[in-house]
């Protein structure tokens, strides 16, 4: 697996998990600290993927030949 | 138990969620897909869409296998999702809920997909897998309906639960028999869909609506549960038909 798919994959979680806290709960600090690990790791696994020789399309689906 | 209105977090969602949408899409436009099934009782969701999410689901099933995952971890956590989302529906928190059966659906795609690349996959772990499934599914159901406990709408999550599990239910008859069972509009990952994105634009719609309305509203939650009912029942007596027919062409009285 590529070093920045992860974390795109665990800022997403993160960042929905962050946003349906302070959306719906009364943990708006917990709720923050996720949207700040969201954003920090998604932030971190597109300058990654930036950082690649890759054609856009790899970001999402991986090309025939490619492992 | 939602705190208050809150439209500006619900408007940097729905931008962070309309972008991975839109990346998504661009993704699955250029899937290459084999033969797919089309015309009456083919899945709702392409079979382009399903490839793509296959791949990008690859990586972490052989993640998890290097890991030494096994499949059967994976379908009781989709369980223990699924019963935090029911009660995260149960208590109004839609969005919560939304993500969360997103969540389960995806555990239920990764624990099969882990099973085969391990070489472990068989019928004990298809039994436990169906089973968990279906209390997973209710579980989610029961936390519908306490949230719309008061009203009309207690009915149609009723309707849509006894909906789905009759899909199930066909598909096991069926192949009980020793028929293929493919046919279905809304097989499982259809209405784990439907039903994870209803409650998360229904979460979104409740707080950017919230200002202008002066109150909370559920109604794209219960247009989503309604149409859950619907397909889900059309899908049981598509599949009903197709095995009536596949049974009367094999001559059985």
């Amino acid at each position: 697996m590529s070093a920045d798919r992860p974390w795109r994959v665990v800022g997403f979680l993160l960042l929905m998990l962050g946003f349906g806290l302070r959306l719906d709960t009364a943990w708006q600090g917990l709720g923050w600290l996720l949207l700040l690990g969201g954003a920090g790791a998604t932030g971190r696994g597109l300058w990654l993927l930036s950082q690649r020789d890759v054609r856009p399309d790899d970001a999402f689906v991986r090309q025939a030949g490619k492992r | 138990m939602t705190p208050a209105c809150r439209p500006g977090t619900a408007l940097v969602a729905a931008l962070v969620i309309g972008t991975a949408i839109a990346l998504a899409l661009r993704g699955i436009a250029q899937t290459a897909v084999p033969d797919a099934p089309t015309g009456p009782g083919a899945p709702l969701l392409g079979a382009r869409l399903r490839v793509w999410y296959r791949g990008l689901m690859r990586p972490l099933e052989e993640y998890l296998v290097a890991m030494r995952v096994h499949p059967d971890a994976l379908t009781w956590a989709q369980l223990g999702v699924s019963v935090l989302a029911g009660v995260a529906f149960a208590r109004g928190a839609t969005f919560l809920a939304g993500w969360l059966v997103i969540l389960a659906g995806t555990l239920d795609i990764l624990d099969g997909g882990v099973a085969r690349l391990s070489g472990i996959s068989g019928p004990r772990g298809a039994m436990v897998d169906s089973l968990v499934d279906r209390y997973a599914e209710f579980a989610t159901f029961v936390g519908l309906g306490a949230f719309f406990r008061d009203g009309a709408m207690l009915l149609v999550v009723a309707v849509a639960c006894f909906g789905s599990l009759m899909v199930s239910y066909t598909r096991a008859r069926a192949e009980g028999f020793g028929l293929e069972m493919s046919v279905g509009s809304a097989q499982r990952p259809e209405r784990y869909v439907l039903l994870g994105f209803g409650a998360w634009i229904s979460g979104l719609v409740t707080h950017l609506a919230c200002p202008l309305l002066g109150r909370q509203t559920h109604a794209v939650l219960a247009a989503t549960v309604a149409i859950l009912a619907a397909v889900s029942a059309w899908t049981a007596v598509e599949r009903a038909r197709h095995v009536v027919r596949a049974l009367r062409r094999e001559g059985t009285p």
